[in-house]
């Protein structure tokens, strides 16, 4: 069986990717997870590992083009397999229709009430029997696992409420649809207040909505690894705060209170489904996010503080210092330097992004009025150790062992917290969230699942 | 090559394919109670035979002679038994048992004897017989002469039961019956042989096992025996114009069964129904449906429902006689309540 080796998508905004240098040429033989490809999206590089153990038969996109997301890369045949040239062309056909398939279901527009039916709408308990199973005929049993659909979320329009394949096959075609929502992912501008903000929001509308903030000098981008895995199950949002990448940078109070009701407001301007959410708050975010659960403790349901601010007296000065200077590509780079116990992650395209957001008119005075709001003379000014016990929110706190900007003792502050639990990331910085992504989008989501 | 056509009733084809097949074959020869008629009275022996009690066999004694079209006594237990001992050793008879409910007389003939004689003989003996018998209620002929029994039959191993829905298949189907070398039992539903249909001139031989779709559907798969095909045939039309499309399966054959072309329908239509005039428990009804439970169980879309006769004998009384028998709208009525 060959493998096709595909463009990925590492961030909910990523379109293309450029092919740095392939580690494997054509001819050699590759085992299943090695890494066989550098590539380099607008906001990282990274390798691709190889999805099957074969050898390398064809090599699509050469060193220094670039491809869109999901197109072929490279063929990894089976060891023992004869590949012709005609099978491996037959072969990206196929691929390249699945996709122009993909394509068209995702730009269907989502199904509107009047024509869903009531089936699709996944809130319909399904007819039971007295001993509690599921009523479906054998046939749409049979059928709710090829397509992977979940017969207890199905209302029967079978003899006697059965749920019968029909059942199944609408299901499983609004779940497609729901799906192409998904993916769907949508930047906007929003005024609050007079004042712009820009965020994304994506993921399934019916879906609890769990909300990002980043941290001092970061932007939404912060969550780039992060949001994709997010939007399969919740709808997400995450924005540049008030001062901060893509929103509006007025001159106005940036301390940590103003922020929170600044933060409320936003939401009741998204709209009423955003009244109850989840927070997830990184650093200064977390800050907020944890002062934002204080004042509005209806409006939370969870609470994820990942190397969050507040929690303690110290804070590094060298970075603040970094901030507070008149940013050039060294001073952010540095910056960035202090964030990763593995410092090599760093890489150039991240290192100008964020140049080019603080070069912006009115982004240096805004950094440095959330900063000195915050922050001054290697000491937190916000402390917020005092809200833990009233916390009603169940709460995560995640830190990275090897942070060196908030360090990780003030994770003991998880156990003031009632409902509560503590994940500390070995080897890892100030951003888990981008250095153990993975680890982090598991242990986040299985969280926010209980 | 065009097969030319022409209609016939139901009772002319059997006369057709009887009279074909003994001028193809002089080991044919017909027994009975009156297959014939007027043996031994004087003046009747060449003119006026009855040809069976419905007439089935008249005008075959004129062509082919008594020593080929033989009166029995009234006696089944004796003819049956002489008919299988004439099928051991040459013959190919073809023996009428006038109504079906009287095989419990002669029944020891028919499932000891016949039907085991290769099997006892280690393939050395066989009994190419054909017994014709008459089936079905609907004719006020009460509980001794309507009744169906074929599940009976076709319980026993070395018996083909054979059970023709049209005239077409009435003939290709005995045909068929007579060149087999095995005991067939074909059943003759009463109340088919004065419905007409068109019917192949010259040779025509069906082969046993071979069910056939006599109206094709995609909704639900409606498996009916003998004179129900009919009766399914006017549901399906009923609902077509309420938008039900069904599939009606004709069997044609209960042993051998023919299990594909029934998976293969089911498999289409995901929904099964089963229609028998014979009595429910232990019946052709219930052995299509285990064999669909057991073999397509994940193809149903919803629970397999039979129409059928109630475990009663045949009433006498008319309209508790058309209550009895499987209806259209009974049909009509179990279809709409499997499509939900």
């Amino acid at each position: 069986m060959a493998t096709i080796v595909s463009m990925p998508k590492w961030g909910l905004a990523m379109k293309t990717g450029m092919v740095v240098a392939w580690l494997k040429q054509a001819g050699e033989t590759v085992q299943q997870g090695e890494p066989i490809v550098e590539i380099e999206s607008e906001k990282a590089t990274n390798e691709v590992e190889a999805p099957a153990s074969g050898i390398m038969r064809w090599i699509g996109i050469q060193e220094g083009d670039s491809a869109p997301v999901g197109a072929p890369l490279a063929v990894i045949a089976a060891m023992d397999e004869a590949l012709t040239d005609e099978q491996i062309a037959s072969l990206l056909r196929e691929d390249a229709e699945a996709r122009r398939q993909r394509t068209e279901m995702q730009k269907k527009p989502a199904a509107s009430p009047s024509t869903a039916r009531p089936t699709a709408t996944g809130t319909v308990r399904a007819p039971t029997t007295a001993a509690g199973r599921v009523n479906a005929s054998p046939a749409a049993r049979r059928l709710a696992q090829e397509l992977g659909v979940d017969l207890s979320t199905l209302a029967g329009t079978g003899p006697g409420g059965m749920i019968g394949r029909e059942d199944v096959l609408h299901a499983a075609e609004a779940a497609k649809v729901a799906q192409a929502a998904t993916e769907e992912v949508e930047e906007r501008d929003v005024e609050v207040d007079g004042v712009t903000i820009h965020c994304l929001i994506a993921g399934p509308v019916n879906a609890p909505h769990v909300v990002f903030v980043h941290g001092l000098g970061g932007s939404l981008t912060t969550w780039s690894l992060n949001l994709p895995a997010f939007a399969e199950q919740f709808r997400i949002c995450a924005l540049d705060m008030m001062g901060a990448g893509d929103s509006a940078k007025p001159a106005a109070d940036y301390s940590v209170a103003a922020l929170t009701t600044f933060l409320a407001r936003f939401l009741d301007t998204l709209g009423s489904d955003w009244q109850r959410v989840s927070l997830v708050g990184h650093s200064l975010g977390g800050a907020i996010a944890l002062s934002f659960a204080q004042q509005y403790p209806r409006r939370v349901e969870q609470l994820i503080l990942v190397d969050s601010a507040g929690l303690g007296p110290e804070i590094d000065a060298t970075v603040l210092d970094l901030m507070r200077s008149q940013p050039t590509l060294d001073s952010v780079r540095s910056e960035l330097t202090n964030f990763f116990a593995q410092p090599e992650l760093v890489q150039q395209a991240l290192v100008e992004q964020l140049y080019r957001q603080r070069a912006q008119p009115g982004a240096h005075e805004a950094l440095v009025a959330t900063a000195n709001a915050a922050f001054g003379n290697g000491q937190q000014h916000i402390d917020l150790r005092d809200t833990l016990p009233g916390l009603n929110a169940p709460t995560l706190f995640v830190w990275g062992a090897a942070d060196t900007i908030i360090p990780v003792t003030h994770a003991q502050q998880a156990t003031s917290s009632p409902r509560s639990r503590l994940q500390i990331f070995p080897n890892c910085g100030h951003c888990p969230h981008i250095e153990q992504a993975d680890a982090f989008n598991q242990l986040v989501l299985s969280f926010l699942r209980e | 090559m065009a097969v030319a056509l022409r209609q016939l009733t139901y009772a002319q084809a059997i006369n057709e394919a009887l009279r074909q097949e003994m001028r193809r074959d002089p080991r044919v020869i017909l027994m009975g109670e009156d297959v014939a008629g007027g043996a031994t009275v004087t003046g009747f022996e060449e003119d006026d035979a009855w040809g069976g009690v419905l007439g089935v066999t008249k005008g075959l004694v004129q062509e082919f002679g008594r020593s080929r079209v033989l009166d029995t006594p009234i006696t089944e237990a004796g003819f049956i038994g002489a008919a299988v001992g004439a099928a051991a050793t040459g013959l190919r008879p073809v023996v009428e048992l006038m109504f079906v409910d009287f095989f419990g007389v002669c029944w020891d003939q028919i499932f000891d004897q016949g039907a085991k004689l290769r099997y006892m003989f280690g393939g050395k003996a066989s009994c190419p017989l054909v017994i014709r018998t008459m089936i079905g209620a609907g004719m006020g002929a009460a509980g001794q002469h309507s009744g169906c029994h074929y599940s009976v039959f076709t319980h026993m191993p070395g018996i083909k039961t054979v059970l023709p829905s049209t005239p077409a298949d009435a003939k290709g189907l005995l045909a068929a019956a007579i060149r087999d070398n095995d005991l067939v039992v074909v059943f003759e539903n009463k109340i088919l042989y004065n419905t007409s249909g068109e019917v192949p001139e010259g040779e025509y031989v069906i082969p046993l096992g071979k069910a056939d779709i006599k109206r094709e559907g995609n909704d639900v798969t409606i498996v009916a025996i003998s004179r129900m095909v009919q009766q399914a045939l006017a549901a399906a039309e009923a609902l077509e114009a309420a938008g039900i499309s069904a599939e009606v399966v004709d069997p044609r054959t209960l042993s051998p069964l023919d299990e594909e072309t029934i998976l293969n329908s089911v498999a289409k239509t995901h929904r099964l129904i089963v229609v028998d005039e014979d009595n429910p428990r232990c019946s052709a009804a219930t052995d299509i449906a285990a064999l669909v439970a057991d073999k397509a169980f994940s193809e149903l879309d919803a629970p397999i429902k039979l129409v059928t006769a109630p475990h009663t004998p045949v009433p006498f009384s008319p309209p508790l006689e058309q209550f009895y028998i499987p209806s259209p709208e009974r049909i009509v009525a179990t279809v709409q309540e499997i499509m939900g």
